[in-house]
């Protein structure tokens, strides 16, 4: 089963590359003072939250509001 | 993967067409179809439409944002900078093709050429600095401003100090060929290293993409500028000069990365 820590890699991986991909969901994890293999369904309204400040400043809010209707879509 | 960011079909036609009128312009300028004053006038307006429509483009996509959206700022600000470049033209054009006087250098069309760095500069530097939070942002700044200087110290030696100590030409003259090589590289070349060195850090991700299109544009036009100075300073410069086919292909690039970027603004899905 895939965690929910790939999932997001994977969603956001077309627009920013598998690096900063990779970067932004271990950043949230972090923050919450997890691993990113620990994040769970429960962390969804943080990570939500870091992916619109990261991509804010750099990818249409229309754009980033489907990523994240995507990862919302993918833990249900 | 759930969406493939591909180049859509339309961003495409914008390359190829852009280049192609381009590029017909080119060729019947250089034909020299109705003599000297319908080349001129063809090399003039064909300028004129061809960076007009890139200046379209690069607006509407900038409009496509909302007005809190930093990508708007962005956009509108490269656009302007294209816009300012196409009063410019007109200007030369009304003087050349109109009144049919040649266009003084310096004169005023240099007021709009001179202007559109400061916005094309901001917009490039402003949507690097957006990465910030994402990748390293000081390396790429440190090496662009290291390769940049050295580009404007090598311009300097092979261009600028000959047009300097050359009695033959003007101040104000003197001036504006300082300031364009330096504008090139420092307000269009440093921006473009900058940003391209930014958004090589996504590796293929689809971000990147509009921004690589409009590096690949700023660096023709920086080339294109250096080459004009130096045609200029010769007295060689004229319509049909391969400098306008680089101008113009500069701007069809950096439309092309306009319309890339509109390409990644995903449609609402209707309720």
């Amino acid at each position: 089963m895939t965690s929910l820590a790939e999932m997001v890699v994977v969603i956001l991986e077309p627009y920013v590359g598998q690096m900063v991909a990779d970067t932004c969901v271990r950043a949230t994890a972090l923050s919450l003072g997890k691993s990113a293999d620990e994040l769970q369904g429960a962390d969804m309204p943080a990570l939500e939250s870091n992916v619109k400040r990261l991509l804010g400043p750099i990818a249409p809010m229309q754009t980033i509001e489907h990523i994240v209707a995507e990862i919302e879509g993918g833990i249900r | 993967m759930r969406s493939t960011h591909s180049i859509s079909k339309s961003t495409w036609l914008v390359l190829l067409l852009g280049t192609l009128a381009a590029v017909i312009v080119q060729v019947l300028v250089i034909a020299g179809v109705g003599g000297e004053s319908v080349t001129t006038a063809v090399s003039d307006l064909g300028g004129v439409l061809v960076i007009g429509a890139a200046a379209f483009i690069t607006i509407r996509t900038a409009l496509r944002f909302g007005k809190g959206e930093a990508l708007r700022n962005q956009w509108l600000s490269i656009g302007i900078g294209i816009v300012l470049y196409v009063l410019g033209d007109v200007v030369w054009t009304y003087i050349e093709v109109i009144k049919g006087l040649e266009p003084p250098f310096p004169g005023v069309p240099d007021l709009f050429y001179m202007s559109l760095y400061v916005f094309m500069g901001y917009g490039i530097v402003s949507a690097a600095f957006a990465y910030k939070g994402l990748v390293r942002v000081r390396t790429p700044l440190i090496a662009s401003v290291v390769i940049s200087v050295a580009s404007a110290a090598a311009l300097y030696v092979v261009l600028v100090k000959d047009i300097l100590a050359d009695a033959s030409v003007g101040t104000l003259e003197k001036a504006l060929d300082i300031y364009y090589p330096l504008a090139d590289t420092l307000l269009l070349l440093l921006p473009a290293l900058f940003i391209v060195f930014v958004v090589s850090q996504l590796g293929r991700g689809a971000l990147a993409i509009p921004w690589r299109f409009v590096v690949a544009g700023v660096s023709l036009l920086a080339v294109a500028d250096t080459v004009y100075q130096w045609l200029e300073w010769q007295e060689l410069y004229g319509a049909g000069s391969i400098v306008d086919l680089g101008w113009m292909l500069g701007y069809v690039l950096i439309a092309t990365g306009a319309s890339a970027m509109h390409d990644l603004i995903v449609p609402r899905v209707r309720a």
